[in-house]
């Protein structure tokens, strides 16, 4: 166990400064952004232009006048407290504009990793039990082709086959599992292709192992081989790759989010860009990172429990 | 399958390239009265929702995307050489510098903070290039750094060092010409990636604007016709996937001919 709590909380200890810099990133694009905050703040409400005399009343007060590293220390307090500035649009507070869409958001990422991995890993490993067939060389050429079809294009046509012409599925909106299935399965198809590709590289790999040959020797039956001998070496390389593919999916929901219609963040982003709505824009960069490094963590902490050698106290290279 | 796939790489950048000459039309002019056309003899694929031809388009539609692409991963690759080579070569209180830097970047999500950078500067290719440079050089300088250090032990750089070469001079001769295959492969690889990245964000309305003939925006564009005229969605995404996949057929050949490992983080748009 003690090995275990170490190399989470080596983790740990790298993850923090990447979450400072995320929250540096996210200030600095704050001071990039054109405009004056405290202009926003006066034309709280509209009415007349703010005076000269006002702005700078107004400077002082947000603390605008102070050097940059004061005036970060001071936002970050403000973030860490939950306080992520106000919506230059509607005058709401972002952070509880933020976690009313962050579910929707983390709701299609995960039915996206789960059809990924389901159909990523399976294919894979078909492809690779059945290596040089013809399952396999249309599985090559299959999941190259998903790679390369703009996900934005493949979601129209997706549309286009199921909502219009067989009519079985919704165009879009939140709400069922119904109006889940297009936006999660367009979200996951690059992720998908990719898993393909690794898990039959993998599953070749494994599939000549000395174990798998002490299996068959056994008797046991090529179900049993698979599943529990191959399937459970080839976690280990595979759960990093879902990992790092999970917060890019999370990222990558914006373009779905806008096709499909879903009130998550991305979409709240994207308005935001259009509105010159910077407090929301940091705000997203901010949830995405923490959601990123969350989600990392959490492959690591599974990681661990799947990876014997951390789990028995020794080291990983 | 590698020939075949540089053929169409080579028939797509001389179409690209030979757009305003061979393009029936002119790309933006614009023809009201005939818009939504069918197939005919004067536009052999139809018009769009302006009246606009659109084999001239789709002829035009390339040419920003690719050439967007290629620049931005030049200069990503570019950066990325600078610092991972510095960063492999001097080691040290260097490269721990630049190693924090890189880990920063790669464990921040690249697509949120693509978009956030190119949106808060304004839409743009310009910012949009900014923002792609910005969010992935750090993979590029990983790859760089881990082949310099290999490069570092050489024999050859050894008796270059010992002959009283300055290390910039060991840089620029001996290791940045080294890199040449790996990066050869890289860029193969990631070009891919940036011109679906691209395509993405110009549908979006981020990347390159209307009314520029590009297929991301004509497909943005032919959205709201796509029941009626589905052809104008289908045939500039098609030019896109075909495009891709070529590039991509061609960098899996490079790369197991180079055997060159890199897992850098996908596009996942």
């Amino acid at each position: 166990m003690g090995a275990i709590a170490a190399h989470i909380g080596g983790r740990l200890a790298t993850a923090l400064p990447v979450l400072i810099g995320a929250t540096l990133i996210a200030f600095l694009l704050g001071v990039i952004a054109p405009g004056d905050p405290a202009r926003e703040a006066l034309s709280q409400g509209g009415g007349l232009e703010p005076s000269i005399e006002q702005l700078a009343a107004m400077r002082e007060q947000l603390g605008l006048d102070a050097p940059l590293p004061v005036q970060y220390a001071a936002w970050l307090g403000r973030v860490v407290q939950g306080d992520f500035g106000q919506s230059y649009i509607t005058r709401q507070p972002v952070a509880e504009e933020l976690l009313r869409r962050l579910p929707v958001t983390l709701q299609l990422a995960t039915w996206a990793v789960f059809i990924a991995a389901f159909f990523g890993i399976g294919g894979g490993m078909v492809m690779g039990y059945f290596h040089g067939g013809a399952i396999d060389h249309a599985g090559r050429v299959f999941s190259l082709a998903l790679l390369s079809i703009p996900g934005f294009w493949l979601a129209i046509l997706l549309i286009l086959v199921f909502a219009e012409i067989l009519q079985v599925l919704p165009t879009s909106g939140y709400g069922t599992w119904q109006q889940m299935i297009l936006p999660a399965v367009v979200l996951s198809s690059s992720t998908a292709a990719m898993l393909m590709r690794l898990s039959r590289a993998v599953m070749l790999e494994v599939m000549s192992q000395p174990y798998i040959i002490t299996a068959r020797a056994k008797g046991l039956s090529e179900p049993v081989i698979v599943v529990r001998h191959a399937l459970r070496n080839m976690l280990i390389p595979l759960v990093t790759v879902i990992g790092n593919h999970a917060g890019e999916i999370f990222g990558g929901a914006i373009v779905v989010e806008v096709i499909f219609a879903l009130p998550g963040l991305g979409r709240l982003a994207v308005s935001g860009i259009f509105q010159r709505d910077y407090p929301v824009i940091q705000g997203y960069v901010l949830v995405a990172a923490f959601v990123y490094i969350a989600f990392n963590l959490l492959i690591d902490l599974l990681y661990t429990l799947i990876h014997p050698q951390i789990r028995f106290g020794g080291g990983i290279k | 399958m590698k020939a075949m796939a540089i053929g169409v790489l080579a028939a797509i950048a001389m179409a690209s390239l030979a757009a305003p000459w061979i393009a029936p039309f002119d790309p933006n002019a614009l023809d009201i009265a005939n818009r939504l056309a069918e197939f005919g003899p004067t536009h052999p694929l139809g018009t769009d929702h302006l009246g606009r031809d659109e084999l001239s388009r789709l002829l035009h539609g390339g040419r920003s995307t690719i050439l967007l692409a290629v620049i931005a991963t030049a200069a990503t690759l570019g950066v990325g050489i600078v610092f991972g080579a510095v960063s492999g070569y001097f080691g040290g209180k260097v490269d721990h510098a630049i190693q924090s830097l890189v880990l920063l970047f790669q464990g921040l999500p690249r697509i949120s903070f693509m978009l956030a950078i190119a949106g808060v500067m304004g839409p743009g290719p310009f910012t949009l290039f900014i923002a792609v440079v910005v969010t992935s050089w750090a993979d590029f300088a990983r790859i760089v750094r881990a082949e310099t250090l290999k490069i570092r032990e050489e024999p050859y750089i050894e008796a270059v060092r010992a002959l009283g070469a300055s290390p910039g001079y060991v840089m620029t001769f001996y290791v940045v010409p080294n890199l040449i295959g790996p990066m050869v492969v890289l860029f193969t690889v990631e070009i891919g990636r940036m011109i679906l990245a691209i395509a993405a964000l110009s549908f979006l309305g981020l990347g390159l604007q209307p009314p520029t003939a590009d297929w991301g925006i004509m497909i943005s564009d032919s959205r709201p016709y796509f029941r009626s005229a589905p052809l104008l969605m289908i045939a500039p995404g098609l030019c896109i996937a075909i495009t891709t996949f070529a590039i991509n057929l061609l960098g899996d050949s490079l790369r197991d001919r180079l055997d060159t490992r890199m897992d850098g983080h996908p596009v996942v748009l």
